[in-house]
């Protein structure tokens, strides 16, 4: 068992040992997992999809879903070992000692019981928490900043926004005044305002009862403002662990190392560095270091000997390299700004008003995207933005105003452009999991758009998708392959080349990498800023993350209940903005706390 | 006319209504069962005996009944519900027995297989997880969190049972010689009674009207998403 | 309108074997090798056999008086005499084919008209949903029995018409399965993408969503077969299949039931044939669910578990 130097005090609230949980099947999914945390303390535990975060988090509750089965260690709460507790004891510790938030409120609330009747319920599980088990839920629900006279307690889930049954999760978490509460990702899915106001509610919770936390997260820069101790995992083991301060601003790991220069900033604009290739499924770790397939320091010697933590500047690290990755930085290099914002555009909007029903989502939009530039459209879930993306390439037919692409117009919906302008406009979607067809190969996938349009004469469309598909980085052997044997990334690149083999003027990406893991999403944003350069493409980039704008547009739009609030060069929306509501959108945006500091040539490289 | 069919629609509800509520209570509580035990010996058996006994056509689950109860290997039960006519079913209640056990062995496997799905999925689902993870005890949550979310899917095929049951009777009737509307279609065509048919039809769909409704209205008051707006 | 951050996607997992495709053959190939789909083929073939084969190896004519009526079985015959004194073991032996004819004819029929409706009625919307649906409403308010029984009434017995009946009244049932599948699929960004293009419906429908749709319309296929049969032989069972002196399955338990003391056999064998082919038939369809649910869980009939669920409950 190894864990950081610090002995274990009488106050340990949170001591996980050995941790190891299993499939059915017998390969483990989580192995050698071991962390502290104190009281009034948060642990961050990061990690991509399949790192096994959440199946750590849920054993912190003496509980494994389905398949899975905690095979060995200790989960001790306060000294006492959960794992070996009746199960009525079990039924004490949960919701009792040891509290959770779910990752998803919408679908953790019994859709079928009002809230009050579903925060009751779990009080009286508990009975020792509260005397008196209504003053205890008006008390949690002003702690979460929720307003118990209005007749939330009489509501089903489905009646409140996703901010509210948010609160109502963390509410309830607090409610028996739990000594440990895991939070699985609560904030995912809430946008940039609501998730600092949750933030700061479970901060000023855990601080002012004395609770230890354990916030699950694959966001590393909501964890970095919050946490005091950070816990990566890969591959369902904890390959660094240390003070939140240590780890960000000088990791060790190489995994470490690239998750965080992955993280795009708003504060400058940089290139993004993704991790390349993909993690190993669960339960099928490769001999060796598991993230040896994948790292830049990788020996001979790293995929045949299975690294054992050392201990190394104050942390924890799972690495055979340690002492030598230790200070080596990797950084994205400045971008370099293209020629100064051209004054003629490409794609003009002119007072565009857009309904659903008789709804108005968009209210006097004006746009104006200059050739061979990127623009950004920025605003949060419910701004319109979509919906702006959608009229522009004719999905969304039900809206007034005027939309010009150089000398023509563009009419509403697809039935009435001709196949001239369909084909010069392209879009690309956010979810890879959907927007190829399951049962076509990527051959297919990219060919239909070229029989289609027939543009390219027919014995010239097999080198043409070929070419498409190396710039995107995919390899020939792709070709045969069908949509659910790609992993998300590469899905999306197969979505990029679909748009790009017809060679559009105009490509329109709408949220393509919120889908994505953050170091995927790193490689797929590199990929479109490279290829616009290249190809000297028009761009339109939708997105809700301001930090994104950054690093690929030069013009940006920020949307607000349907209207654009501000419209200017990047630098200048992000350093001075003008508009309230722009201004407290980039003051929410979580920032990594602490930077990795930086080469000084700010060059992209490994420097060792 | 009118007063030729009447006693038989009087006899083919309680036959109807009879079959329906036993169906439905068996399949509801043997669905939820073999769900909870998942796996067990006993949702092996009851999925395999209720794949088998779907796929049955009622005259054949009808005279197999009658070859063991009534003919061949027992005689415990009569093989024909001759009742003179205008005399009601309930009066001699052995009669209603075999018909009443052929449509419930034909509906339970499809209240039963719906049930199981309906609740694997809501005892997998997020909210059950909570519940547990809040510490609540097992029978709550399975009886609180599981089973009302389990309940509302499962009454559309409730729903369909009861309409499904309007065409059974046909063929049950018939095999069982049970004076009800169904026999009296059957009758009816094959003498060309047209003024028959047509009011038994339009009985029927009538039926299916109302039973279209009260599903609706059940269904609509399980779930509050569907009951309540934003 | 409102954008949606997808939460985790798991990871997808690396398929070992990439050849692994051609869906809709390999699906019944891979079906039948499971210990469900062969013991399912192996009830519904064996019934087939008896029902091909029989005609050819009837010991006597089906039509003529060899015994007395309700002859014990004996001697030479195996299976004793039915209610005219006729060979039961010959009139088994001949009286299936017809209804295997009509029950598959009666499938397709229904299955494509149906099919058509269904996807149409999805991917149009508007006047042609509402047109066909109301449609499907109106035949489903009768159980299929009372419908098929109310044809026959207007133009009598016929064969044809039993098909057409048969048929028609699946439809319907069909058409809801796949106009949920098809609604679900065509909001599928997928759909989007070429609709994007300016592609014709009909193609979108022939090229996109039609290979999306092979699972539940394979489940649908086993699902109709097997109520078709259920459906021709209680049809016959009631008096309304072929003619009399012709042997028929459904319609010798009808006629021989008056003997069943007698002679139980001449009631058990067709009723032990018409129940082991669907079985048969039933539990082959499960098995194709289940190996679809298997194969599309990365795939687009995400829907087929709530697809097999209804539609199997709508007899």
């Amino acid at each position: 068992m190894t864990t950081l130097e610090s002995p274990t005090t009488a106050t340990t609230r949170i001591e996980v040992a050995d941790l190891q949980i299993r499939l059915a099947g017998g390969a483990d999914v989580v192995d050698e997992v071991s962390f502290r945390v104190e009281p009034g303390e948060i642990l961050g535990l990061v990690g991509e999809s399949g790192s096994g975060k959440t199946t750590v988090a849920l054993a912190l509750l003496g509980y494994a879903r389905r398949g899975l089965h905690i095979s060995g260690g200790q989960v001790r709460i306060d000294g006492r070992d959960l794992l070996g507790l009746s199960a009525a004891q079990l039924r004490d510790v949960r919701g009792g000692t040891v509290a959770y938030v779910p990752q998803d409120p919408a679908a953790a609330l019994n859709p079928t019981l009002r809230i009050g009747r579903q925060m009751r319920e779990a009080l009286a599980a508990h009975p020792a928490a509260a005397e008196d088990p209504d003053a205890r839920i008006a008390q949690v629900l002003v702690d979460a900043k929720l307003d118990p006279g209005s007749g939330i307690l009489r509501k089903y889930p489905h009646q409140l926004s996703g901010g509210q049954q948010q609160r109502v999760a963390i509410a309830m978490a607090f409610a028996c005044r739990s000594k440990v509460i895991v939070l699985d990702e609560p904030t995912t899915g809430l946008d940039v305002s609501t998730q600092r106001h949750v933030l700061e509610t479970v901060r000023n919770l855990c601080q002012s009862y004395g609770v230890a936390a354990v916030y699950v997260s694959h966001d590393l820069a909501v964890v970095s403002g919050l946490v005091s101790q950070v816990a990566v995992m890969y591959a369902g083991r904890l390959i660094e662990l240390g003070s939140t301060e240590r780890v960000f601003s000088a990791p060790i790991h190489p995994y470490t190392q690239g998750l965080l220069a992955a993280v795009p900033s708003p504060e400058q604009a940089e290139t993004l560095i993704g991790v390349p290739g993909q993690p190993p499924r669960p339960g099928r770790r490769p001999t060796g270091c598991s993230f040896a397939p994948r790292c830049g320091h990788a020996t001979q010697r790293c995929t045949l000997e299975d690294p054992t933590p050392v201990t190394l500047d104050a942390r924890l690290v799972r690495c055979l390299r340690a002492t030598e990755t230790a200070g080596s930085v990797l950084r994205g290099g400045t971008v370099v700004a293209p020629a100064a914002t051209r004054s003629d555009s490409l794609l003009t909007v002119t007072g565009l008003d857009a309904h659903y029903g008789r709804f108005q989502v968009l209210r006097h939009v004006n746009l104006t995207v200059a050739p061979q530039t990127c623009t950004a459209v920025v605003g949060e879930s419910g701004s319109g933005k979509t919906t702006l993306a959608r009229c522009i390439v004719g999905l969304h037919a039900n809206w007034t105003g005027r939309m010009r692409l150089e000398d023509t117009d563009l009419p509403a919906g697809t039935r009435r452009r001709d196949r001239h302008t369909l084909e010069r406009v392209q879009y690309i979607f956010q979810n890879p999991y959907t927007s190829l067809n399951p049962r076509k190969t990527i051959r297919q996938i990219l060919h239909q758009p070229l029989d289609h349009f027939r543009t390219v004469p027919a014995d010239e469309r097999p080198e043409r998708v070929t070419r498409v598909l190396q710039d995107v980085s995919l390899g020939p052997d792709f070709l045969d392959r069908y949509p659910d044997q790609l992993s998300g990334g590469e899905r999306q690149r197969v979505a990029i080349a679909r748009a790009l083999v017809v060679e559009p003027t105009l490509l329109v990406c709408d949220e393509v990498t919120s889908a994505l893991d953050v170091s995927v999403q790193a490689v797929i944003v590199e990929l479109l800023r490279r290829l616009q350069h290249e190809r000297h493409l028009t761009m339109l980039f939708i997105t809700h993350n301001l930090a994104l704008v950054r690093s690929i547009a030069q013009t940006a739009i920020v949307l607000s209940g349907g209207e654009v609030v501000e419209a200017g060069p990047v630098e200048q929306i992000m350093e001075h903005p003008e508009d309230p509501y722009t201004i407290r959108l980039i003051q929410d945006v979580p920032k990594l706390a602490h930077r990795v500091s930086a080469g000084s040539d700010g060059t992209s490289a490994w420097q060792p | 006319m009118w007063g030729e069919v009447a006693p038989r629609l009087v006899n083919s509800a309680v036959l109807v209504a009879v079959s329906g509520a036993i169906g439905t209570v068996l399949g509801v509580v043997l669905g939820a069962v073999a769900a909870l035990f998942k796996d067990s010996w006993f949702d092996h058996v009851s999925s395999v005996v209720s794949l088998a006994v779907t796929a049955l056509p009622e005259f054949v689950v009808a005279i197999g009944l009658i070859i063991v109860f009534s003919t061949v290997v027992l005689h415990w039960l009569p093989a024909v519900s001759l009742l003179p006519p205008g005399t009601y079913a309930w009066s001699q209640p052995t009669l209603l027995v075999l018909p009443t056990a052929t449509l419930v062995i034909v509906i339970v496997p499809y209240v039963l297989r719906m049930m199981r799905a309906a609740m694997i999925e809501a005892l997998e689902s997020d909210y059950v997880e909570m519940a547990r993870l809040e510490g609540l005890r097992p029978g709550r949550v399975t009886f609180i969190h599981a089973l009302p979310n389990a309940i509302a899917p499962t009454i559309q095929v409730i729903g369909l049972n009861f309409l499904y049951l309007a065409g059974g009777i046909v063929i049950v009737e018939d095999v069982f010689n049970f004076p009800g509307i169904g026999q009296g279609l059957v009758n009816a065509v094959s003498d060309r009674d047209i003024p028959t048919i047509q009011l038994i039809v339009v009985i029927l769909a009538a039926f299916y009207v109302f039973v279209n409704i009260v599903t609706d209205v059940i269904a609509l008051l399980a779930s509050p998403r569907r009951r309540l707006g934003r | 309108m409102a954008t949606v951050v997808v939460p985790e996607v798991p990871a997808p997992l690396p398929v070992a074997g990439v050849g692994r495709r051609r869906r809709g053959s390999s699906a019944l190939v891979r079906a039948a090798r499971t210990r469900r789909g062969a013991i399912g083929l192996s009830l519904a073939g064996l019934v087939v056999l008896v029902a091909v084969v029989g005609p050819f190896v009837a010991p006597d004519s089906p039509t003529a008086f060899v015994t007395t009526p309700f002859a014990a079985p004996g001697g030479a015959n195996v299976l004793g005499g039915d209610t005219l004194g006729r060979d039961v073991l010959s009139r088994v032996l001949a009286g299936g084919w017809v209804l295997l004819i009509m029950a598959a004819a009666a499938t397709a029929f229904g299955v494509v008209v149906g099919s058509v409706a269904g996807v149409s009625a999805a991917y149009l919307r508007g006047r042609a949903d509402g047109f066909i649906m109301r449609t499907v409403d109106v035949i489903l308010a009768f159980p299929q029995l009372v419908f098929a029984l109310l044809l026959v009434s207007i133009v009598g017995p016929k064969p044809w018409l039993i098909v057409l009946a048969v048929g028609f009244t699946h439809a319907p049932a069909v058409a809801r399965v796949l106009r949920s599948a098809t609604l679900d699929l065509s909001e599928r960004d997928y759909v989007k993408a070429v609709e994007l293009q300016g592609m014709k419906p009909s193609k979108v429908m022939r090229s996109e969503l039609l290979p999306n749709l092979v699972s539940p319309l394979m489940v649908e296929v086993g699902l109709r077969l097997t109520w078709s049969i259920v459906l021709m032989a209680g049809l016959a069972f009631l008096g309304f299949g072929q003619p009399p002196p012709a042997p028929n399955w459904g319609y010798m338990i009808q006629e021989n039931r008056i003997g069943l003391s007698s002679n139980p056999w001449a009631v058990i064998v067709p009723a032990a044939l018409i129940a082991v082919l669907t079985i048969g038939t039933n539990t082959f369809t499960d098995a194709i669910a289940r190996v679809m649910i298997g194969v599309d869980r990365q795939g687009d009939d995400a829907t087929l578990a709530s697809v097999i669920s209804t539609a199997g409950s709508l007899p």
